[in-house]
């Protein structure tokens, strides 16, 4: 009897305990990982369920759950990093953390003060490029996914080779760092941009104006700053693969690429290790403008190693080295290029008890590139050329934060050693000590003022002295930032003693060893508006005048030679342009954004600086699925047209070519996270298959593929 | 056969090759011939014999003063004489021209191929004032242009197709053989 009426029983309570149990409800929050603010709109949807609901105004959620099993839930907003976590009928109540980046306004920047600053609170306006953009570009190197920006052109330079110009300036006038120290090792004067892969880098930090306070020599007209990725406090193991192929063949430039990323990322007590290997090979055909190259091998192996000895002192060893080897073949002659770089800091900060903060780093960088050319038919050597560069640097400042207000003094010491081949006294040697100091105060509650002096004094010259005043106003969501400074650069050791004969075309290139070096005043005056969680918009004006800018010359014939002398001298000119930049949440899955360039550079007699395409626009277009972890971007960037110059070395003068149309360069990706820690990218670079063969874009529509995965 | 024949190919290609290298020929025919540096001396060929012949020669690779505003530039240049007739094809490739194509337009112009003439061979782009040519105007390289150059022996009537390759450091690479 007992059995019947537990049977009945069963029959009627535990289909509705099932059901009780079965469906469960989970409230919860979703905030912004740094301000801790709830986050409106975000989707969280439950892919095993194919159900979701919005966060509303406040952040906050109450989701329904049909199912007692542990399930997946995906978190997505277009302004936030995805995340995907699993929930179960045990949580009741939890809290969302989502990192934001698409506006930077809270982010920690550092190349404008040189310390580590909230955007929002650094006077100088810095422009960035994030882990988002890179990740949404098929860019391999720094060179091509600088190329994407506004205001930043390939054209050929007097040299015969094709240089970035930025804002319409020469490359080397601005300063590149990787992790706020300067690049050794240039060919003709510049940094060569494509050698830095992207792989390891977290972001990259732009500010316009001079900025010599603080770095010295090169920041003349802008300082770009190339951060590389931190250790974060976990063992993970990560390997990445790209690939670039052309689509659409071009007989002069075809171009692909496959690159291989290893890393492995290690904690052990208070000591992080973080290690990755990139291998790249570029193959191209009857590729790159000045050359003809075949096949070129990059490899990079990137060590970090950071012990934690005690909660105030920090031991950092870093190591960096960097081998490329060039190979071109030809019916006559085979040529191989041979680039390696190696660097190593090690890097010590201590925190006094009374808040002083000690910071020291000894660096040493060394460069060495050959160049050999041999002929087939009787292996003989035609040209066999090697340069070769030493640094030691020693760095120690000390800095005191206090209620907003930071003051920094510095000094730094440096001895360059510089070797070629083609010149006669082969090792030339530039010592170099500076001081700074920086004082960044904070009045008036709505007032950032930064004010920075530094003084070098390099072998052969008298004491630099830089100065740089910047101010910020903060009027409820308006920033208004300004700055002022000077900036300097020290002449190469190319321009000052490289001697070289181009007997066939019937010049020859000579060092001038009386050359000064050249200087630049200027500033920027700009404004941004941050609706939050809807629209960013900022405007930025850019003014820098140079002054005994160093120029390529003509200087005729000298002692009855036949060949025309070419050497270098210090002019004046002015650089400036005005820039918009603005974003947009459109809504929960889409965003845009765009860029809008203005330049009217000018030389000393009023003529328009020549390769400086006026006005240059840039847009980009974001999805991102609400339900799946789908993701689609398009970006164009369009140049207005303009005309063209190539410089004739015979006259000393830039020869304009017919007008260019305007012109539009378009690109799309898609990324999918397969699993949460599988993604992969795809997409097609300059679908509309616009190119140009004096003045770029050089390559056709191009495959781009990338897959990525962390365990 | 002509077994006497073969060996005097043979060392006939070994002669050319001890001072102008044979490389890889697609077609056995293909004569490579490499220049010495104009810079150190003229090069004088006789397309017929395959041998250097400043006497009897049919087409030449010499320095060329070119002045243009302020520069004098001891350039290379290729140099015709009058003994050919010379033509132009842009329209076939160089292997697949076997027999003479026709309606050829013979011309007597020996300045054709050198520096300014409207078939030149060695095109050095920075001196470059041929409205027609659309390289990049500011490269100090020498341009090899991609004609294939039928020359006519006035005398012989034997006529032969040339296809310049390559110009690097001074030193000139091209290729011919004889067409029916």
């Amino acid at each position: 009897m007992k059995i019947k009426y537990l049977y009945l029983l069963s029959f009627f309570v535990f289909p509705s305990l099932l059901l009780s149990q079965n469906k469960y409800y989970i409230n919860g929050i979703v905030v912004d990982s740094k301000t801790l603010l709830g986050i409106p709109d975000v989707n969280l949807y439950l892919p095993d369920l194919k159900s979701g609901v919005s966060t509303k105004k406040d952040g906050s959620f109450r989701l329904k759950i049909n199912d007692e099993n542990e399930i997946q839930l995906f978190i997505s907003h277009i302004a936030y990093v995805s995340k995907n976590m699993s929930i179960n009928n045990q949580m009741n109540k939890i809290t969302i953390k989502l990192d934001e980046n698409f506006f930077i306004s809270e982010d920690i920047v550092v190349t404008g003060t040189k310390s580590n600053k909230i955007y929002k609170n650094s006077p100088i306006a810095t422009e960035v490029i994030s882990k988002r953009d890179l990740e949404n570009s098929a860019a391999l190197n720094i060179k091509d996914l600088l190329l994407t920006q506004s205001g930043i052109s390939e054209s050929p330079s007097v040299y015969g080779g094709y240089d970035a110009t930025i804002q319409g300036m020469d490359s080397k006038n601005i300063l590149f760092l990787i992790d706020g120290q300067p690049i050794t090792g240039k060919f003709y004067n510049r940094v060569s941009l494509d050698q830095i892969s992207i792989n390891n880098i977290e972001k990259i930090e732009i500010t316009k104006g001079p900025s010599s306070s603080l770095y010295g020599s090169s920041s003349m007209g802008g300082t770009i700053n190339i951060l590389t990725k931190s250790i974060i406090n976990k063992n993970k193991i990560f390997w990445e693969i790209n690939n670039t192929s052309p689509i659409t063949e071009n007989n002069k430039y075809t171009i692909g690429s496959n690159n291989y990323v290893l890393g492995i990322n290690r904690k052990i007590g208070d000591v992080n290790i973080m290690s990755t290997i990139n291998n790249e090979k570029i193959f191209s055909k009857k590729i790159i403008k000045e050359s003809d190259i075949d096949e070129t091998n990059k490899q990079t192996i990137h060590a970090n190693f950071i012990w934690k000895i005690n909660e105030n002192n920090k031991l950092k060893f870093n190591s960096n080295h960097y081998l490329q080897n060039e190979t071109g073949q030809s019916l006559l002659i085979n040529t191989s290029t041979k680039i390696n770089r190696t660097n190593y800091i090690i890097n010590h900060k201590k925190l006094n008890k009374n808040g002083w903060n000690y910071n020291q780093s000894i660096n040493y960088q060394n460069y060495k590139r050959t160049y050999v050319e041999k002929w087939i038919h009787n292996n003989e050597i035609e040209t066999n050329d090697l340069s070769k560069e030493n640094s030691h640097e020693y760095k120690f400042s000390i800095n005191k934060k206090n209620h907003g207000n930071e003051i920094s003094v510095g000094l730094e010491l440096s001895k360059i050693q510089y070797q070629n081949n083609r010149v006669n006294e082969s090792e030339y040697n530039l010592n170099a000590q500076s001081i700074f100091t920086q004082y960044d105060m904070e009045i008036l509650n709505d007032y950032n003022i930064i004010l920075g002096l530094r003084l070098d004094k390099y072998s052969t010259y008298n004491i630099v002295y830089s100065p740089r005043i910047a101010v910020m106003k903060t009027l409820d969501r308006w920033k208004f930032r300004t700055s002022i400074g000077k900036g300097f650069r020290a002449p190469s050791f190319m321009e000052k003693f490289l001697n070289y004969n181009h007997a066939t075309f019937g010049y020859k290139v000579q060092g001038n060893e009386n050359l000064l070096p050249e200087k630049s005043f200027g500033g920027t005056l700009g404004a941004e508006y941050l609706h939050p969680n809807t629209y960013q918009i900022s405007v930025l004006f850019h003014y820098v005048k140079f002054i005994d800018h160093i120029m390529e010359n003509n200087l005729g014939k000298i002692n009855d030679s036949d060949l025309i002398t070419y050497s270098y001298h210090n002019i004046n000119n002015v650089y400036n342009g005005l820039e918009i930049r603005g974003k947009w949440k459109v809504t929960s899955t889409s965003s845009a954004s765009w860029e809008i360039n203005f330049m009217n550079n000018k030389d000393d007699d009023g003529k328009s600086i020549p390769n400086s395409p006026p006005l240059t626009i840039c847009n980009g277009y974001d999805y991102k699925s609400p339900k799946f972890p789908f993701g689609l971007t398009i970006n164009t960037k369009w140049t207005q047209s303009y005309r063209p110059a190539y410089h004739d070395i015979i006259n000393n003068e830039w020869i304009y070519d017919d007008k260019r149309k305007s012109f539009m360069v378009i690109d799309v990706f898609a990324n999918y996270l397969i699993k949460e820690s599988i993604k992969i990218n795809i997409g097609f670079t300059n679908i509309t298959n616009y190119t140009n063969d004096t003045y770029g874009p050089f390559t056709k529509k191009t495959l781009f593929l990338k897959l990525k995965h962390e365990f | 056969m002509n077994f006497k024949k073969l060996i005097s190919f043979t060392l006939f290609l070994i002669i050319v090759g001890c001072e102008k290298q044979n490389t890889n020929n697609e077609n056995s025919l293909d004569i490579t011939i490499i220049t010495p540096d104009y810079e150190e001396e003229s090069f004088y060929l006789n397309l017929t014999t395959g041998l250097e012949n400043s006497q009897d020669w049919h087409v030449s690779l010499q320095k060329m003063m070119v002045t243009s505003g302020v520069i004098t530039a001891p350039l290379p240049t290729i140099i015709t004489n009058s003994s050919s007739l010379i033509s132009i094809e842009s329209n076939i490739d160089y292997d697949d021209l076997i027999t003479l194509p026709a309606n050829t337009n013979w011309l007597a112009d020996t300045t054709l191929l050198s520096h300014d003439g409207d078939y030149v061979v060695l095109d050095y782009q920075f001196l470059c004032e041929n409205p027609n040519h659309d390289h990049p105007p500011n490269t100090h390289e020498i341009l090899v242009w991609d004609f294939i150059y039928l020359f006519k022996i006035i005398e012989t009537g034997r006529i032969y197709k040339i296809k310049f390759e390559e110009y690097e450091s001074g030193i000139v690479l091209f290729k011919y053989s004889e067409i029916e």
